[in-house]
Order: C-alpha cells, then structure tokens, then sequence
C-alpha cells in the first residue's frame, strides 16, 4: 500500500513538472526573457559582427551600440573597417535613418534593413519586446545539449510590424536566458537561426537589478545555407548617456 | 553647267589611279559609319523590343503604396477603376496589361540572385510575352500557378534546371518577410542586360508572397497602337489621373525598382500613383546606346578628318598639276567663280559616287551579317547586343544622314584649295612649269 501511495505520490510529482505550461504561463515566462535584457536606463556597447557568406571572404565590423530604452531611442556606429567607418544608424521614433559619411546624407531605412549589409537586423540589437510583439503559445519541453529548455511559438499580434512574424524560441528552464531563435517567414519557411551561447550579466542603477545581455549571437542564414553572422558585444556599460548622443548630429561629428 | 561637270568627271577619269585610292577610302569609311549606325539602330530597335516584352509598356501607371513613413511597397491599389478610367479616354490605346510588381530573391540551393519579378497574367500576354524564346521548358506553364521562368545567366548562376525548386524571398508591403517555393517552368533566351533585371511568377503567387488583395497590382502597361503618340498620351494621362483624385509622384526617369530607397525616404504615407514611359523604365540602360553613340563619333571623327585631309591634299595636287591649265582657260575668258565651281564639282562628283558606293557597300554588309545571323557566344557581348546573335537594323535616315554629312564635308573640305585656284592670276598661272 505504501508503495502505490509512494508511486501515486511520484506519478503526481512528474505530471505536475511535465505538464505543459498555460498560455498565461508561457507568456510570464517571455515576459522575463524581455524583463532580464531590459534595461530602463541607457546601454552603450561595444560590438564585433562577422559576416561569412559562402565562396566569399568572411567580413569583419566593429560598432558602438547605444540605447535609450526609456524613449526607445537606438543608434549604431559603425568604427571598423576604415571603409564602414563612420556610417551610422539611428532610430529616433518610429523612423530608422542610415547615415552614409561618402554621401553625407541620411537615408529613411525599414525594419528589414540589414544592419550594414550584414544579415543582423535592428532587431538584434534593440532591446526586447517579445511580448509586446507577439502572442505566446508553449511549444513542448526540449533539451538543447545539456540545457533543459521551454519551447514556446510566438505569433505577430495583428497591427504589430516585425519582420518576422513568426518565432520559435527555447528558453532555459534554469536560467531563463534564451538560448535559441527560429525566425519564420509569413508562409512559415525558417528563414533564420540564432544561438545565444553565453550570457553576462550586469548591475544597472537605473533598473535597481540585474541586466542579462548576451555575450554572443550565432545567426544561421537558413535560406541560404552557409551564411552566417556572429555578434559578439562587449564592454557593456550601462551608464547614463549625454542627452545630445541621439541626434543626426552627434553622428556626422562623429564621422567626420 | 554641263560643261564644268563634264570637265570635273574627265579630270577624275584622267587621275583614274589617285581617284580610285581616295575614292575607295571615302568608300570604306562610309561603309564603316553605315556599319556603327546600323548596329546602333538595331541595339536601341532590340533594346525596345525586349523592354517591350520584359518590363514595360509604351507607357505605365504604377506607384507605391505607403502603409508608414519608412515602407515602400509597388503596389496600385483599385486597378480595375484606374484600367476603366484609361480604356475610356486614351482612344489611340491598343492593349492594356497589368503586372504584379516585385523585387525580391530568387534562392535556389547553391546560390541566390536579387531581381525584379514580374507576377503575369498568361492569358493576357500573348503580345508580349508570346515573343519569347525558351532554351528549355515551356513559358506556357506560368498560366498555372506555382511556377517561375528566368532568364539562361539567372539559371546558370543560380546553378539550376527546368522542374528545379527554388525559393522566392521578398517582404510584404507591411514589411513582413515572406517566401514562396516555385518549380522553374522555363529558362529563356537571354537578351542581353535588359533579361537579367527580369523573372515572370504567375500574378496569383506575386499577390500571396506581397500578402496584396486581387484588386491591386503593380503596375499598369499601356500599349499604343503608335509609339509616336507616347508624349502627347502621357501628358494627357498625367492630367486624367489628377483629375480624377490621384495623387502623382514627381517624374523620375528610373524603372520602380530604382526608386524604393527614394520613396522610403520620403515621409509622405498612403497611395500615389507614377506615370512613365518606355524610355523611363530602360533608362538605366541608356548608357550602352551613349557608348555606341559616343564611339561612332570618335571613330568617324577620326576617319573624316583623314579622309578630308587626304582629299585637300589630292586637289592641292591636281591644282599645282594643272596651274598651266588654270591660267589658260582664265586667259580665255573663264571667271574665278567658275574655276571655284570646277574644282568643288569635282570634288562633289568624287563624293557623292564614293560616298554612294559605300553606302551600298555597307548596307549589303549589314544584310549579309543578318542573313548569317551570326551568335554570339560571349556574355559581354551578348549584354551589349540585348540580343544572342549579330543583328543590325540600317535605317533610311541613317542612310540619308551619312549622305548629307559626308558629301557635305567633303565638298566643303575642297572650298579652300578650290578658292586658292580661283585665286590665281592667269598670266602666272599661264607661264607655270610643272
């Protein structure tokens, strides 16, 4: 009698921890993928992007990222290579504006604009709003090498623009960092896969907690097999930036 | 009169030898510049017949529809009400299609190529389409939906067969990524650079990969039944769409897909529609007729300039020859207008049958090349030409042209030697020992 009661008991236990998770409870638990990487103040880092396209020489770029998460401001400046050098992009409301130092000119950008030709999007290095974005649905418990994760299917919310709007996302149980994306086209075709191996964290005053960001980003072209992107950032620092910093001016003088 | 022209045609005939040389170089660099204005005819005459087929109408309403400041998408939306509105006031239309507008990539497994499609009606197409020549496959099976037909370098890049799947890649006008798996129907002829800034999807799948209702399109052809009438249709068009509450976007004379960045650039929103004629949509090409154009008059520049000294020489010659001649028929009584027209006549003579022999000469060349219909097997010619073999198109003003023009320099080239002979007085014209 023991023995079944122990059994029942375990049976229970298992069905309870297997059990899969409610769309309120998916949605929490994107929530806290947004919340981690969100930070209320400003970001500035340091990024390497490596493009590597098939029978061609792989590519390297060096940019500052900035962030003003609070009114969703965002720009990156392209330092290396000396030819990339100075361009910059900067997104002041709902607009994304390309500066071109050889032209001298700005140019109005969509969301798809592939982030100094490379295949990194603006969305890979804004901040996260995935469920503003999207509807969550849980998608069944995997395992990613040694990690536990959740499997979750997001869909774009109607009126919401994004470029992909349709996203598979495995999130560590543990950790509740991400650890993969699958970014899918309108007619459901995987376009794009990201790895997210390492995570930092980082103390921000202004949030009063801590800020994950990812160390590295793996990006698979899927479409076209063989090319790929690697975003590291580095030297993060969440800082207070100058109020002039998001301003069409502050990057031509930084391009000059 | 008479006498001066019989006179002129017995001096060359006496100089049979020096006539003959300066006559047959007068003759080859006509043939010559026949030859370059040919070959540039029948550039421009492919050019527009393949524009014609693969992009454009004699005139177009198109557009782009902004759904926020930073999209673009080339999108008409109502075509229905605009095609009525055309059909009823252009009476010098002949045919009207509409097509899909799209520029996206094509993917196949080894490689990828960004290019304009086209999303065609087959069953509207008979005119325009219907001229094209497959390598392989049939262009008939884009009347079913599912399928693409590209161009013999777009399939030989892309490293891909009739019946081969690939993937179209492009976003929505809300700028949402999509993607559609197509079987290749055919690989068509290509006609120079004009075929690798063109694929054809049926109008159905162009509509689902944009995610645009049946009621929109992308772009609006308009045949005329004569081309001349472009211009004056055009600005009576331009008029009827603003009249009837469209709004126009500022002339540019670029095909759609060179203007996304601009129209991205703007910060207006909604519908505005852009009319354009055939010259507008190929003019990204225009530069291959400025090179032919530029170096046909480098070249005849050149030869004339030869051609026209060596002349001056040769009557300088027959001057100093004939000084002893000159100053006698003076002394007889001839005025020095009349030893000017002597000297130009011959001069003229000379011209006009060497000129006119080298234009036949040239226009049986041009016809011998057609008749050979010469391939070319190299892709830089080939994307020169907008045509897989030599083909020339000698036109009838062109042959009046090189007529007018070289005849006309050449005499005038002979005015100063001539008037130098006028000039002489008979009595040490007379006494001259050659």
């Amino acid at each position: 009698m023991k023995k079944l009661i122990l059994v029942s008991v375990l049976g229970l236990y298992g069905a309870v921890f297997a059990a899969p998770l409610t769309d309120k409870e998916s949605l929490e638990v994107v929530k806290l993928v947004d919340d981690r990487q969100r930070n209320s103040g400003d970001y500035t880092s340091l990024c390497y992007v490596k493009e590597s396209e098939k029978s061609k020489e792989p590519k390297v770029f060096q940019a500052v990222v900035y962030r003003r998460d609070a009114d969703d401001k965002f720009m990156i400046l392209f330092t290396k290579p000396k030819e990339e050098a100075g361009k910059g992009y900067l997104k002041i409301d709902k607009n994304l504006w390309m500066f071109d130092p050889g032209t001298g000119k700005w140019e109005r950008r969509t969301e798809r604009e592939r982030i100094g030709g490379t295949n990194s999007r603006r969305g890979d290095f804004d901040e996260s709003r995935l469920a503003d974005e999207y509807t969550v649905t849980f998608d069944g418990e995997d395992k990613l090498g040694n990690f536990k994760v959740h499997k979750f299917k997001l869909k774009a919310k109607d009126g919401v623009d994004v470029a992909y709007p349709i996203l598979g996302l495995w999130v560590d149980q543990d950790s509740k960092n991400l650890l993969k994306r699958e970014e899918y086209s309108l007619s459901s075709k995987l376009m794009r896969t990201s790895f997210y191996p390492k995570w930092n964290k980082k103390y921000s005053e202004s949030k009063k907690a801590e800020v994950w960001i990812p160390e590295e980003i793996r990006i698979f072209d899927e479409l076209e097999k063989g090319n790929s992107t690697v975003v590291v950032i580095k030297e993060t620092d969440l800082k207070t930036l100058d109020n002039n910093i998001f301003t069409k001016a502050w990057v031509e003088s930084k391009s000059k | 009169m008479k006498q001066f022209l019989r006179i002129a045609y017995r001096n060359l005939i006496s100089h049979s030898g020096r006539t003959l040389i300066l006559g047959s170089a007068i003759a080859l660099v006509t043939a010559l510049l026949t030859l370059m204005l040919a070959l540039t005819s029948g550039i421009k005459t492919r050019m527009t017949e393949n524009a014609m087929a693969l992009s454009t109408g004699h005139l177009n309403v198109g557009g782009f529809m902004k759904i926020s400041q930073s999209s673009s998408a080339p999108i008409v939306q109502h075509k229905e009400k605009i095609q009525e509105l055309i059909e009823k006031n252009i009476p010098e239309l002949d045919f009207i299609v509409d097509r899909v507008r799209a520029y996206g990539k094509i993917i196949s497994d080894k490689h990828s190529i960004m290019v304009p499609m086209n999303g065609v009606d087959m069953s509207r197409e008979a005119k325009t389409l219907g001229r094209l020549e497959a390598i392989s496959g049939s262009i008939a099976d884009l009347a079913k939906p599912g399928h693409v037909v590209i161009f013999a370098a777009q399939a030989k890049k892309l490293e891909v067969v009739v019946g081969d799947l690939v993937t179209i890649s492009m976003p929505t006008y809300r700028n949402i990524y999509n993607t559609k798996d197509l079987k290749v129907a055919a690989i068509l002829k290509d006609l120079g650079l004009l075929s690798a800034f063109s694929a054809f999807i049926h109008h159905a799948d162009a509509r689902e990969v944009y995610d645009m209702s049946a009621h929109s399109t992308g772009g609006i052809m308009l045949y005329l039944k004569s081309m001349n009438d472009v211009g004056g249709v055009e600005t009576r068009l331009r008029k009827l769409l603003t009249d009837n509450g469209h709004t126009l976007m500022d002339k540019e004379s670029n095909p759609f897909w060179m203007k996304f960045e601009r129209v991205s650039g703007e910060s207006w929103v909604g519908q505005r529609l852009d009319v354009t004629t055939w010259e507008d949509e190929i003019s990204f090409l225009k530069w291959i007729l400025d090179i032919f154009n530029a170096l046909t008059f480098v070249l005849t520049f050149v030869l004339m300039f030869i051609v026209v000294v060596g002349l001056v020489n040769n009557m300088w010659m027959a001057i100093r020859e004939r000084t002893a001649e000159i100053g006698t028929m003076r002394a007889v009584g001839l005025q020095r207008r009349s030893v000017l027209q002597l000297f130009v006549f011959e001069s003229m003579m000379l011209s006009v049958a060497a000129v006119g022999s080298g234009i036949v000469l040239g226009a049986l060349i041009v016809g011998l090349l057609n008749v050979l219909k010469i391939s070319v097997s190299s892709e830089a010619f080939v994307m020169f030409l907008m045509s897989n073999e030599i083909w020339l198109n000698l036109r009838t003003v062109d042959i009046i042209f090189v007529f007018i023009l070289l005849c006309g320099l050449l005499s005038f080239g002979s005015l100063i030697p001539a008037y130098r002979a006028s000039k002489m007085k008979p009595i040490t014209a007379i006494n001259h020992v050659n």
